[in-house]
Formats: C-alpha cells, sequence, structure tokens
C-alpha cells in the first residue's frame, strides 16, 4: 500500500526552497523569512498528526515491510534501484525531533540581516536532506540525503559563519564527505551481497527491507562468510562515526559548530549528529537483524552474539568510553562556550556507542533515547549561547570575559542553569533516563561474561559524568553569577524569539525526563525486531 | 563497396555537411556565421538521426558491425559535438575562421563513427587518425597568440608520437596474431609480442584520454586554445577515445586481457592521484579544470579495469559508470567550461579572484556554475554522482577495492579545489567585480545543460536500458 504522506514531508521543503528564496528576492526578505517558518510549522504539524494517528497505539497489521506511512516506487528497475520511504519506531521519534528542531533553529534565526533569502532556502533543502537520511528505505535514496546535507551546510557555516568560517567550512565538507565515501564502499559490499538468485541470475537490490532478507537466506546458504560482514560493519562504521563524531575522528566538530551561527550549531548538534547514531543503527544493527549463526557452543546466535559480533562491540564500547571521557576533560578547559558545548556533545554521543556495544533492549534503548535527550538539549545550548553573543558588546562568548549575565537576563540564565543541569544528567531531565538506562545495561550486558576486564568500560564510562557536571557548574557559576563585567553594560533581556524557542526546548527536556513512556513504547517496539 | 552501402549514410550525411559549409564560407566570407551554424547543427542532427535507423538494419560485412556499441557512442559523439556547435557559436576567437573550425569538427565526427562501427584494426586505426588530425589544427587554432602555439606543437607533438606507439604496437599485434581481426587469438609462443604491443598501445591511448603519465598536454591545451575546442576535447574527442580504447582492449584484444587491466589499474590510479593533488595548487580555473579532467580520466579508467577483470554482472556495472560518466561529464565539465569563457570576456583571463562575489553580482550564472562544481565532486543526486557510484561500485564488484579507495581519496582532495571556486563565489564582492555580461544563446545553453546535470537521476533507467546486455560480449 503507498501512502504519499511521508513524500509530501520529504520533497515540500526541497521544491519550494526556491520559491521562498525568488520570494525573498522580489518581495522583500519578510516573507522568505516567514513563508519559512510557515512551512516548516506545517510539516510540524503534519509529522505530530502522522504520529499520533499511528504511533500511539503501535497496530503490528498495519506495518508493511516493517514500516509504517510505507510508500514505494520503482525507480531503476535494472538495478534493483526503487524510491522506497517509511518510518519505524528507530526512525519516526527522530522525524519528530528533526521538524522541531528546524522550527526553533528558523525562529532562532531571525537576527540574521544578510543574504536572507538565500539563508532561508538553505535551511529548507537541508530539512529535505535531514528528513531523507532519517526516512530513505533504499540505500541510494539514503546516500543521495545524506550527502545532500552537506551542501547547505556547507553553506550555512561559510557565508553566515563566525571569523574562522572558511576553514570550518571547508573541513566540515572534506572530512564528511571522506568519511561517507568509505560508507558508500561499504554500501557497495551491502548491495553485492544483498542480491536474491532468480532463474540463475544474481538480481540485486538497494531496497532496505529486501537486503534485510536476502543477507539472512544468503548468509544461511553459505554464501556470506562471517568476516564479510565484520568487514562491512567497519566501512561503515568509519563513514557514520565521523558524522557522529568519536574519537579520532571528531576534530572537525568543535570548529564547525563554533563557527556556523547558532541556529547552525543547534541543526548540527540536534540532527546532523543522530544522522550517524540512526546510520548506525539503521545499517549494521537493523540490516543484520535477520541473521543467524550457528554456533558449536551456544546454539543459534545473531551476529553481534558470534565471537566476531562481540569483538566488534567491545572495540565499538572502548571508543565510545575513551569519547566520554577525553571530550569532557577537553571541555573542562575550554574558555569559548561554544566550543565548551561542542566537545560535551562528542561526550554524549560516547554512550550512544556504549548502548549499541550493550546489545540488549535497555543498551539500544538508551542508545536512541540518547539521541533523542541530546537533540533536544543541545540545540538550547547553543541557541542560548547565541543569545549571550549577540547581547554582549564586543559579540562575544568567552567565558572569561563574560560575567554576571544573570543580572541581565534573569530568564535566560533560568534556561542555561535548567540546560545546563539537564545535559550533566540531573535526574528528572531527558538526559538522565538515557544514561541511566545505558548504565544499566552496560552492567547487564553478556559483553562482562566475555571477561571481567571489561566491567571497566561502564566503571570508567560512568566517571565522566562527574567531569560534565564539573565543566558545566564551573561555567554556569563564571558566566552567570560572577560580577558583571563591562561586557554586558548594553545587555537588555533577550528577544521573545530568541528566548521562547529555548524555552520550548527546556520544557521537552523535562517532559522527556518525567515521561520517557511517550517515547519509550515505539523505541522498545523496534528493539524489540532486532534482538534475537 | 562497402562504403557506398545505406549503412555509411550518417558519415556522408557529415561529409556532405562539410562541404556545404565550405561553400558557404566562400560565399558569405563575413556573413557566413549563422548560416554555418546552422549548416553544422543540421549536418550533426541529421547524421545521428540515420545513426539510430541504420543500427540493427545494415548489414556491416566483416569491417563493421553496427550494433548497440556503434548507436551508443556514434550518439553521444554526435549529440556533444551540437553542445559544443552551439557552444562556440559566440566565441570570438574563432569568428574569423569558423567555417574551416566547424568543418574540422565534423570530420573528427567522421571519424569517431569510424571508430565506432569498426571490427578491424585497419578501419579503427584510420578512425583515430581522423579524430585526431583535426584536433591538432584546431587547437593550434589561433595562430598568433603564443600560448595557443604551444599548445599546439605539444599537442601535435606528442599526438603524433602516440600515433605512433599505437602504430608500432599494431604492427607487433599483428606479429602476435597474424590478423587485423577482431578478437584473434595469440599465436603459440607469442605472448611477449602481444604483451608488448598491448603496453605500446595503452600508452598511446592514455595520451589521447588524458592519463597520467601522459597528460601534460592537457593544461596547456586548456589554458592556450581557444575555449570552444576546449569545450569539444572535453566533450566530444573524449568519448570518441574511449570509444577506441573499448574496441582494441576488450573486443580487438580479449586475450590480452589481464596484461591490460594491469596497466590501466597503475594508470588509473596515477591519474586519481595526481590530477588531484596538482589542481589544488592551481589558480587559473581552467588548470583547475584541466588537472580535474585528468582526474575525472583517472575514475572512468576505474571502470575500464573492472570491465576488463570483472564477471558479467561487474562488466554491466561497469559499462553503466563509463556511460553515465561520461555522459554526465559533457554536462558537467561544458557548462563549468562555458560560465569560464564567460568570465574570460568579461575579465579578460580566468584568474579565481575573478570569481569572487559572482553570487552576488550573477546569482543565475555562479548557481549554475556551484551545480556543476558540486556535480564533479560527485555529490548526490547531481549527474556526476550517478556515474562515480557505478565506477566505484564496478572496482569493489571486481575485487579491485584498492582502486576505489584510492579514487575515493582523490574525491576528497577535489573538494579542496572545487569548494575554493565555491568560497571565492560566495564571498562578498570587491572593487574588481562588476556585472556580468552573457550572450543570450550561450546563457540558454548553460541553463539548460544545468537543469539536466540535476535531474539527471531521473534518466537512469532510460540511459541503462540503452545498453542492457548486448554490448557485453
Amino acid at each position: 500500500m503507498n501512502e504519499p504522506d511521508l513524500l509530501l514531508l520529504l520533497l515540500a521543503p526541497l521544491v519550494l526552497s526556491l520559491p521562498i528564496y525568488l520570494t525573498g528576492k522580489k518581495m522583500g526578505p519578510e516573507n522568505a523569512k516567514w513563508g519559512t517558518v510557515a512551512i516548516i510549522s506545517l510539516s510540524t504539524l503534519y509529522t505530530l498528526i502522522l504520529w499520533l494517528r499511528r504511533f500511539i497505539n503501535l497496530d503490528p497489521s498495519e506495518f508493511s515491510d516493517g514500516f509504517l506511512y510505507h510508500f514505494k516506487a520503482d525507480w531503476v528497475p535494472s538495478i534493483g534501484m526503487v524510491f522506497s520511504v517509511g518510518v519505524d519506531g528507530l526512525s519516526m521519534p527522530l522525524l519528530l525531533l528533526t521538524q522541531f528542531v528546524f522550527l526553533i533553529s528558523v525562529i532562532s534565526s531571525f537576527y540574521i540581516k544578510e543574504q536572507e533569502p538565500t539563508y532561508y532556502a538553505m535551511i529548507l533543502v537541508l530539512l529535505s536532506g535531514v528528513i531523507g537520511t532519517f526516512i530513505a528505505l533504499d540505500m541510494f535514496l539514503f546516500y543521495i540525503a545524506w550527502e545532500l546535507v552537506l551542501v547547505p551546510m556547507f553553506f550555512i557555516i561559510h557565508i553566515w559563519g563566525g571569523a574562522n568560517r572558511k576553514y570550518a567550512a571547508i573541513k566540515f565538507f572534506i572530512y564528511t564527505h571522506l568519511a561517507s565515501l568509505v560508507m558508500l564502499i561499504g554500501l557497495f559490499t551491502i548491495y553485492l551481497n544483498g542480491y536474491t538468485i532468480v532463474d540463475g541470475i544474481k538480481s540485486y537490490t538497494f531496497y532496505l527491507p529486501d537486503i534485510q532478507n536476502n543477507l539472512a537466506i544468503n548468509f544461511a546458504a553459505g554464501n556470506i562468510e562471517l568476516s564479510t560482514l565484520t568487514t562491512i560493519f567497519w566501512l561503515v562504521f568509519i563513514g557514520f562515526v565521523t558524522k557522529f563524531p568519536q574519537v579520532p575522528v571528531h576534530t572537525w566538530l568543535p570548529d564547525a559548530h563554533v563557527q556556523a551561527p547558532s541556529p547552525g550549531s543547534a541543526i548540527l548538534a540536534g540532527l546532523l549528529l543522530k544522522m550517524g547514531g540512526y546510520g548506525l543503527i539503521r545499517i549494521p544493527f537493523w540490516l543484520f537483524a535477520d541473521i543467524e549463526v550457528q554456533t558449536s557452543d551456544r546454539g543459534v546466535v545473531s551476529y553481534f552474539e558470534t565471537l566476531n559480533g562481540q569483538t566488534v562491540r567491545i572495540i565499538i564500547a572502548i571508543i565510545g568510553m575513551i569519547s566520554m571521557v577525553y571530550p569532557a576533560f577537553i571541555a573542562l578547559r575550554q574558555d569559548d562556550l561554544k566550543r565548551m558545548i561542542a566537545y560535551s556533545s562528542i561526550s554524549h554521543m560516547g554512550i550512544v556507542l556504549l548502548g549499541l556495544a550493550a546489545y540488549n533492549t535497555w543498551g539500544i534503548n538508551g542508545a536512541m533515547y540518547m539521541m533523542i535527550a541530546h537533540g533536544v538539549i543541545s540545540p538550547g545550548l547553543f541557541l542560548l549561547t547565541g543569545i549571550i553573543e549577540h547581547n554582549t558588546t564586543n559579540h562575544t562568548r568567552l567565558i572569561s570575559q563574560v560575567g554576571g549575565l544573570g543580572h541581565k537576563m534573569p530568564f535566560a540564565t533560568g534556561l542555561f542553569v535548567l540546560l545546563g543541569f539537564g545535559s550533566a544528567g540531573l535526574p528528572g531531565m531527558a538526559g538522565f533516563v538515557a544514561e541511566f538506562t545505558t548504565f544499566v545495561a552496560l552492567f547487564t550486558s553478556d559483553l562482562i561474561g566475555y571477561g571481567t576486564i571489561w566491567v571497566w568500560i561502564p566503571v570508567i564510562s560512568v566517571m565522566s559524568i562527574i567531569i560534565t557536571a564539573g565543566y558545566y557548574l564551573w561555567a554556569i557559576q563564571r558566566v552567570l553569577f560572577n560580577k558583571e563585567t563591562e561586557e554586558l553594560t548594553n545587555t537588555t533581556p533577550a528577544q521573545w524569539w530568541e528566548i521562547y524557542p529555548v524555552l520550548a526546548l527546556a520544557f521537552f527536556s523535562i517532559l522527556l525526563g518525567l515521561v520517557p513512556g511517550i517515547f519509550w513504547t515505539v523505541l522498545d517496539f523496534f528493539t524489540e525486531s532486532i534482538l534475537p | 563497396m562497402v562504403l557506398l552501402t545505406p549503412a555509411f549514410a550518417p558519415t556522408w550525411a557529415l561529409f556532405i555537411g562539410i562541404v556545404l559549409i565550405l561553400i558557404a564560407d566562400i560565399l558569405f566570407r563575413e556573413k557566413a556565421k549563422e548560416y554555418i551554424v546552422i549548416i553544422s547543427t543540421l549536418t550533426l542532427v541529421a547524421s545521428a538521426a540515420l545513426t539510430r535507423l541504420v543500427a540493427y538494419q545494415q548489414p556491416g560485412g566483416s569491417l563493421f558491425l553496427f550494433e548497440e556499441f556503434y548507436l551508443a557512442f556514434s550518439l553521444f559523439g554526435l549529440i556533444s559535438s551540437i553542445i559544443v556547435v552551439i557552444a562556440s557559436w559566440n566565441d570570438l576567437e574563432i569568428e574569423l575562421d569558423l567555417g574551416v573550425f566547424y568543418s574540422l569538427l565534423l570530420l573528427a565526427n567522421i571519424g569517431g563513427l569510424l571508430i565506432a562501427s569498426s571490427q578491424n584494426l585497419i578501419p579503427l586505426y584510420l578512425g583515430y587518425e581522423l579524430v585526431s588530425i583535426p584536433t591538432y589544427a584546431m587547437v593550434a587554432f589561433r595562430k598568433k597568440n603564443r600560448n595557443a602555439a604551444e599548445a599546439g606543437m605539444k599537442v601535435f607533438l606528442l599526438g603524433a608520437l602516440s600515433s605512433a606507439l599505437i602504430i608500432y604496437g599494431l604492427a607487433l599485434f599483428y606479429g602476435a596474431t597474424g590478423s587485423f581481426e577482431f578478437g584473434s587469438s595469440i599465436l603459440t609462443g607469442a605472448n611477449t609480442l602481444g604483451i608488448a604491443s598491448i603496453a605500446l598501445i595503452a600508452a598511446g591511448c592514455s595520451f589521447k584520454i588524458g592519463l597520467v603519465p601522459f597528460h601534460f598536454w592537457i593544461p596547456d591545451v586548456y589554458v592556450g586554445a581557444p575555449t570552444s575546442v576546449v569545450t569539444f576535447l572535453a566533450a566530444s574527442s573524449k568519448k570518441m577515445a574511449f570509444a577506441f580504447v573499448f574496441q582494441i582492449f576488450f573486443f580487438a584484444m580479449p586475450a590480452l586481457n589481464s596484461t591490460s587491466v594491469l596497466i590501466f589499474s597503475i594508470l588509473a590510479a596515477a591519474s586519481m592521484i595526481f590530477g588531484n593533488i596538482a589542481a589544488v595548487i592551481q589558480d587559473k580555473v581552467m588548470r583547475i579544470l584541466a588537472y580535474s579532467t585528468v582526474a575525472q580520466a583517472g575514475y572512468i579508467a576505474v571502470a575500464i579495469v573492472a570491465y576488463g577483470a570483472g564477471d558479467f554482472e561487474t562488466k554491466r556495472t561497469a559499462i553503466t559508470g563509463i556511460l553515465f560518466h561520461v555522459s554526465a561529464h559533457i554536462l558537467m565539465k561544458g557548462t563549468a567550461l562555458l560560465v569560464v569563457l564567460v568570465i574570460i570576456k568579461n575579465f579578460a583571463n580566468d584568474h579565481i579572484n575573478n570569481f569572487r562575489g559572482l553570487y552576488h553580482t550573477s546569482p543565475i550564472l555562479s548557481s549554475t556554475m556551484a551545480i556543476a562544481l558540486f556535480s564533479l565532486m560527485g555529490i548526490p543526486p547531481l549527474a556526476g554522482f550517478f556515474g562515480k557510484y557505478f565506477l566505484f561500485l564496478s572496482a569493489v564488484q571486481a575485487d579491485y577495492t584498492w582502486l576505489a579507495i584510492i579514487g575515493i581519496i582523490g574525491s576528497a582532495i577535489s573538494i579542496y579545489y572545487y569548494g575554493r571556486i565555491l568560497r571565492i563565489m560566495a564571498d562578498k564582492p570587491d572593487e574588481q567585480s562588476k556585472n556580468i555580461d552573457i550572450h543570450p544563446a550561450v546563457y540558454v545553453m548553460i541553463i539548460l545543460m544545468t537543469l539536466l546535470t540535476v535531474i539527471f537521476g531521473v534518466f537512469g533507467e532510460t540511459i541503462i536500458s540503452l545498453f542492457r546486455d548486448g554490448i557485453i560480449l
């Protein structure tokens, strides 16, 4: 059954970007601005309706090929390319997050007065790219959307960014493009192994649900080696982890986040990092879910429970652990507020890897919940940094130069404290739910049985939360509660369009902390489908 | 006489066109420009239509074959020549001798038809020379210009050398097989002779395609020759050269497959690395594009390797990749060259600083350039991506993953120099920037090609189905 809802969400922003640009050019930039707000509001509302219609009560009979709102059409049949989109428990929460973060970011972009029509057109193209990444069910379409994101983001950093924007933009582009190309080789390998044999001729497909089945069938028939699966994993892992990003491929992120305009940073942190996490769950974990391996001592297990798979998981757990601890220490010594939050993002994404490494229900749920929680909290912090930057005399956000903000901007201060604590994992907020479940999952994971030494991974990682709390508290103390500096002489309370978006994010970070059930059942539904 | 059969109607159409152009040039002299352009376009269209009619219908005897391969490559060559004709309409550098220029262009197309239809090494080589010799004259077209003279000299000397190498290689091949027929098997004990012949021919071919280390003429020609000629070299001449490579290595000498695969894998790797690195340090946009051509030829050579080394499925992917990339290359490189042509006209040279602020002074022109550059980078869903996708896929499929990895490293380097042009275009205009004048015909051409670049993916099935299984033998 073909349902066009998602197709509309995917294509509308892309198609409307040109009219918005022309409207802005011919009829004044105000029109472009409000037009974009209207488009994104409508698409957010529409996504919300889609959520309410099917995701409140998940009905397995409504799924087609494992997806809801499924659309599939032929594209290039001779090589197995289809045009297919759909959402499941993994992508729908992220789709909702995408719409929401974009709406927030566009409203926070009202301070931009330079080349507004181009800016809003870029935002719309970017929206299409991000949505496409989350809902594409065709590997080719997935890659197109994945790469499409680079182009508008490159220009957003390059044109509207900070002092060192040119360097940051090209660094972002080269880093992530090279990583995507490595991932592309991984996708090739998947494509070449995901065939079916019809009348003695191999017939290939890009359609992900079919590949999922074919991999399992071909593996059972002995046509795929266990080592091939490991190779595929590492190839796509390099691609996703660079977007993610984790140590040692994280160096583009501090530059890009710091130089991008604040709404751009919010989108980068809130969504572009999530694309990496989504890809990692969708491509190896979901795609290998049906593969059954016969072992001599433990009977039939899934790929990630075999010796190869366990090694893979231990390595990603170590990467996750290093990425949690090391950037936390770097964040501790940053003077630039934005750079500190950027490093804290890397640190938080380490939790996602740890959750995936645990490979049990709570672990994968925790990893997915971390992405949502971080997607709500970190854009808020970036936007607050933007507010501070715009309201200081010399437009600075250096911790050493700004101080005593609490006297001038009480509301923003309150939000900063709230979100800062949220990021540090305060119970009652979204981040805590994710961190708690992930660590419980790690301690109950089968990795512990693999060797007691692996107990140290969760132990060391948990310690990093103390450092996180440390740098947030220290920054809060210096920026908000110290003596007022002369940077703040002309500061006035923030504008409505500056502060209300952050307020909305803060609201959701508390709501998701107190009522995790909103997403939890949906995430559970997805996790059950990929775990043995 | 096989030349008088209906199968050669497209060739005769081109021949008649040449004669008409020369007559028009003599009769109208100064005012002949429009007539010549119209005659050339119509001739090419007629020839393309006849090609379509002739294919599969006419017997070619023992020397020629008019089937898929002929159809695909002649149509590519002819259609890209139409683009060249329209693009050079307003090129002041060649205005005075337009008749000569266009007749040379049509003559090269006759060579292209010959290459695409040959089933024997003798007519194949004749076709190769018919493509090459007009090119030498076209490159040296601006007789009094120093750069053009240097470029012409370079391309002529190197071209003559490459022809000599190919001839020598063919002679050795005859020695090794005792025949000029396609697909002859090597005689016992003549294996070394065969390998020597294929090495010589590969060197000669690499010159024409522009693979490292036979690429030295490309940057000089891009800078020295009139831009229309560069467009011709990048668009149609290149297609014919690839047709030649295909014919000679995979249809004429299948017995020596493993040697040619080895040679081309080395050449491809070298081109992808050196082409991309050399482009990084250039300041003239024309030279950047020239080195990017070398790199793109390297990407295509990857699929030549995969075609030679792989099984049936791989061959299909490889040929898809080559055809996608070759046709995408016409669109994206053509657009970029035309934009550079416009810049040269307005600023007198193609220094990268002349692009500064182009987005603010001429949004549409800079957007087309940006799309062309993104396509050259291989950003989806633009035309260049589809080509690159299948080229690298074929390499992985043929177990030449290392070539694909060199390719992606090259692509990552290329982001830097393409991105540099993009950044400068997006920057604020300075005192040097000014409004750009564009001839409407060129403008329409640029926009049309950009649109095709953007919606290329939609035609994926059409292009693939053109070549389904028949071409792989």
